[in-house]
């Protein structure tokens, strides 16, 4: 990905909109006692996104091609999940008490939702949106 | 002398006053002229001092008129440089040439008696209409041709054949292809397209280029997986094609390593590229899907008009040594992509080919040299390679596997200075190893689609002459092979880069060539290289003033150029000063470098390209254009990836 900053926040938000809000639902679902607690978490890997995108152009600014690897996008992913994981456990978050958030149920869910979305980016948005990849990451 | 590969062509020409000539066109180039120095000299008023150049290598040949005062005339059209089929008719001056395959060649030199009846046959064939002939009924008169705008009425009196379609795609290549394909997915009919181009294949092109310069069908090139022309949308890219095949026949370390590649490039991994053969066989696919073989039609493209009912016209030429024969192709909305008009020799080494006559040891990368590698490994000896690019490297590496039959092959690397550390921008600087500046393609990747394709593209002209210094110059891709075979060497003593201006090129006392550089290292003063083969690294030559097509746009339109010589275009990729009422002409392509995008040449840059320019058209409204966006676009790449018509 050669991505820019509106880019990478609008193909984030696109995604968690178009493919993590259904995928949260489905595991409100199975988990309707956590549903507050998961919508928020949705809402977290949002806002918390939008800084991160912050700091992988600065690094990318550090780049001769000015890209960002796959697998760049990988080690961010688990990096902003451990992140946001940490703040939940110890001191919880606006709306969700410390430690409130299972392991597994966090882990499930992040997993899911960061692996479609992942994928999406490595071509199958590129079918639905050809300008995409030559816009930075930009939608509109 | 040198042993080398028999030329493919010959010439056969007859002299205003029946003055006969028969000669072998040897393979690189040959220039033909009044002057004394040129390899063919031709008598004559009407023939220029240095007046066109042939060029031959064994995929075919090519004629360029130098100095344009006099004009070339092929099968009776006027051309600034053309690809030559065996059987075309020249006219230089008073001379009048048949161009003749080894074939024929060796028949009649087998055959000496034969031969004057032969020459006489031609002569009274083709004497009586050169240089400029009356037009015959089916060709657009010279008179008419030269008019800025076209009356269509006069096409039809001269009985040329006019077709019209909506869209028409100019030259037929890679860069056709990529708008046609466009198209054809955005809701336009085959039966709305018109192509004109010399090729049968959009690939051919191409192909001969890349065996020109080493790489052959297996080889890998210098390109992204998800830069397919036979695929706009890049996805699946080649390397996921790769992949599963390899996947498929159990080739699971090969899977492996291409996976890895895709993830980690070029941060951690060799940038995976695509093989050759992958491109070509991809191309020919989705051209069989899009249907064009219907929309192709196959001539000479003499030169772009305006006419009188709002359209723009290509002159088409499908003369050949049997009829001559112009069609006009019609269309409101065209695209004009003719890759590089030629191959151009570095100054001193062509005036050491014209001095000496000697073309089989100074030699073009882009001209056949099979002959050269034949000799070495045979006999040894020592190479001068001028060039630090991807050329230079592939070159190397063929060295070094004739180095494995004959361990007595030397390679001198000239550079003009030493290399002490790669191109800076912002915080960034690029990894110089060995006098190679790495860099995975011949720009930064945002180049094509990130930061650095906004910052281009808002720059005003002299930051983006600026720009173009910093991301582009002279780089190759980071390749183990080709790493290990520049350490190997150096270490072996093999292998050595000099550093110097050239001062010389002249045969040394015992007839090897003798380099006199200046050297550019502390110290300075004069060294001289002595060796049996010198070849140009440098790359291709692409002023657009050495295509027939462009020269006569520039010529009669006032096209503009850039600061790099190149075709002005504005950021759609459209040639403004060929608007005409409705009619747009856009291009794509090295002739249209130095403008808003790096990477006009490139597969991706030419989709990129593509699809500014038919942006440009749904703004205007162009009829049955659809954009592919969305749900639509999702539904064009189903059918393609069920091999169904768009
Ligand atoms: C050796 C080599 C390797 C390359 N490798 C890559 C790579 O790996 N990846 C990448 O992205 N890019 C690569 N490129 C760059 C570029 O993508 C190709 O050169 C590509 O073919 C350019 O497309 P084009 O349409 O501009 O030219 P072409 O594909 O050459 O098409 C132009 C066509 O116009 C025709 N034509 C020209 N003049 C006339 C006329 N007057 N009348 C009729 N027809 C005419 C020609 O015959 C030709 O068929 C490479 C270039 C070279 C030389």
């Amino acid at each position: 990905m050669t991505s820019t900053l509106v880019g990478r926040w609008q193909t984030r938000l696109a995604l968690l909109a178009a493919l993590g809000v259904p995928l949260t639902a489905l595991f409100v679902l199975f988990n309707t006692s956590a549903a507050g607690t998961l919508i928020l978490v949705l809402f977290y890997v949002a806002l918390f996104g939008l800084g991160w995108d912050v700091l992988y152009i600065l690094l990318q600014k550090l780049r001769w091609e000015r890209d960002w690897p796959p697998v760049f996008q990988i080690v961010g992913g688990v990096a902003e999940a451990v992140l946001l994981f940490v703040l939940l456990s110890m001191a919880g978050l606006p709306g969700i008490h410390g430690g409130s958030v299972p392991f597994g149920l966090f882990c499930g869910m992040y997993a899911t939702i960061w692996l479609v979305t992942f994928a999406a980016t490595q071509g199958p948005l590129r079918a639905i949106f050809p300008r995409w990849r030559f816009s930075g990451g930009r939608l509109i | 002398m040198i042993a080398r590969a028999t030329s493919g062509f010959a010439l056969h020409g007859v002299g205003a006053n029946g003055e006969m000539l028969d000669r072998p066109l040897s393979p690189g180039q040959t220039i033909v002229g009044r002057a004394p120095e040129c390899e063919l000299v031709l008598s004559g008023g009407a023939v220029s001092r240095r007046h066109a150049c042939f060029t031959v290598s064994e995929h075919g040949a090519a004629l360029e008129d130098l100095n344009g005062e006099n004009g070339v005339y092929v099968n009776g059209d006027r051309v600034r440089s053309v690809d030559l089929c065996a059987g075309d008719r020249i006219a230089i001056g008073d001379w009048l040439f048949e161009l003749r395959s080894a074939g024929v060649e060796a028949a009649t030199e087998r055959r000496p008696a034969a031969l004057a009846s032969n020459a006489t046959e031609v002569v009274a064939v083709a004497r009586p209409r050169l240089p400029v002939p009356a037009a015959p009924r089916g060709v657009l008169p010279d008179w008419l041709l030269h008019q800025p705008l076209l009356d269509e009425q006069q096409i039809a009196s001269a009985g040329v054949e006019l077709r019209t379609a909506q869209y028409a795609a100019l030259g037929g290549g890679l860069g056709s292809f990529a708008w046609v394909s466009l198209l054809r997915n955005s809701g336009i009919a085959a039966s709305e397209i018109a192509v004109a181009g010399s090729e049968a294949h959009a690939g051919d092109r191409f192909e001969r280029l890349c065996q020109n310069s080493q790489i052959p069908p297996r080889e890998r090139l210098r390109s992204n997986s998800d830069a397919r022309p036979d695929n706009l949308w890049g996805f699946p890219g080649y390397a996921v094609s790769e992949l599963l095949r390899d996947a498929a026949h159990l080739r699971l370390g090969s899977a492996g390593r291409i996976l890895w590649q895709i993830a980690a490039e070029p941060a951690l991994a060799e940038t995976y590229t695509p093989r050759r053969a992958d491109i070509f066989a991809g191309v020919n696919a989705e051209a069989e899907r899009i249907g064009w073989p219907a929309m192709l039609l196959r001539g000479r493209i003499l030169a772009i008009r305006k006419s009188s009912a709002g359209r723009l016209l290509a002159v088409v030429s499908q003369s050949n040594e049997r009829e001559q024969r112009h069609v006009v192709v019609g269309a409101r909305y065209l695209h004009l992509a003719l890759g590089y008009p030629g191959v151009r020799l570095l100054p001193d080494l062509v005036a050491y080919r014209e001095r000496t006559g000697d073309h089989g040891r100074v030699l073009n990368a882009y001209e056949d040299h099979e002959h050269l590698y034949a000799q070495l490994r045979e006999r040894g000896g020592v190479v001068i390679l001028r060039g630090r690019g991807i050329v230079a490297a592939r070159i190397l590496q063929r060295l070094w596997e004739e180095r494995q039959h004959n361990a007595a092959i030397v390679v001198v690397h000239l550079h003009r200075s030493r290399l002490v550390s790669g191109q800076r921008f912002g915080a960034t600087r690029r990894v110089v190893e060995a006098q190679f500046e790495f860099q995975p393609f011949n720009w930064p990747k945002a180049s094509w689609g990130g930061e650095l394709r906004g910052r281009l593209e808002a720059a005003p002209a002299e930051e983006r002459a600026r720009l173009f210094a910093a991301w582009g110059g002279t780089t190759v891709p980071r390749r183990a092979d080709w790493r290990r075979v520049v350490r190997e060497g150096l270490r072996e003593g093999w292998y050595r880069p000099e550093f110097g201006v050239v001062r010389s090129l002249e045969q040394g006392p015992d007839g090897r060539l003798l380099t006199r550089i200046q050297t550019s290292l502390a110290g300075g003063g004069m060294l001289d290289l002595a060796a049996d083969f010198v070849i140009d690294c440098t790359g291709m030559e692409a002023g657009p003033e050495r295509s027939t097509p462009i020269a006569d746009l520039i010529e009669t339109y006032q096209a503009p150029l850039n600061q790099l010589g190149r075709l002005q275009v504005n950021d759609d990729f459209e040639i403004e000063a060929l608007r005409h009422g409705e009619a747009r002409l856009y291009a794509s392509g090295a002739m249209i470098a130095g403008g808003s995008f790096a990477g006009v040449d490139s597969f991706l840059g030419m989709q990129y390209t593509a699809l500014r320019s038919v942006d440009a058209l749904l703004r205007l409204g162009a009829p049955g254009l659809r954009r592919l966006d969305g749900w639509y676009s999702f539904r064009q790449w189903l059918k393609r990836a069920r091999g169904l018509p768009p």
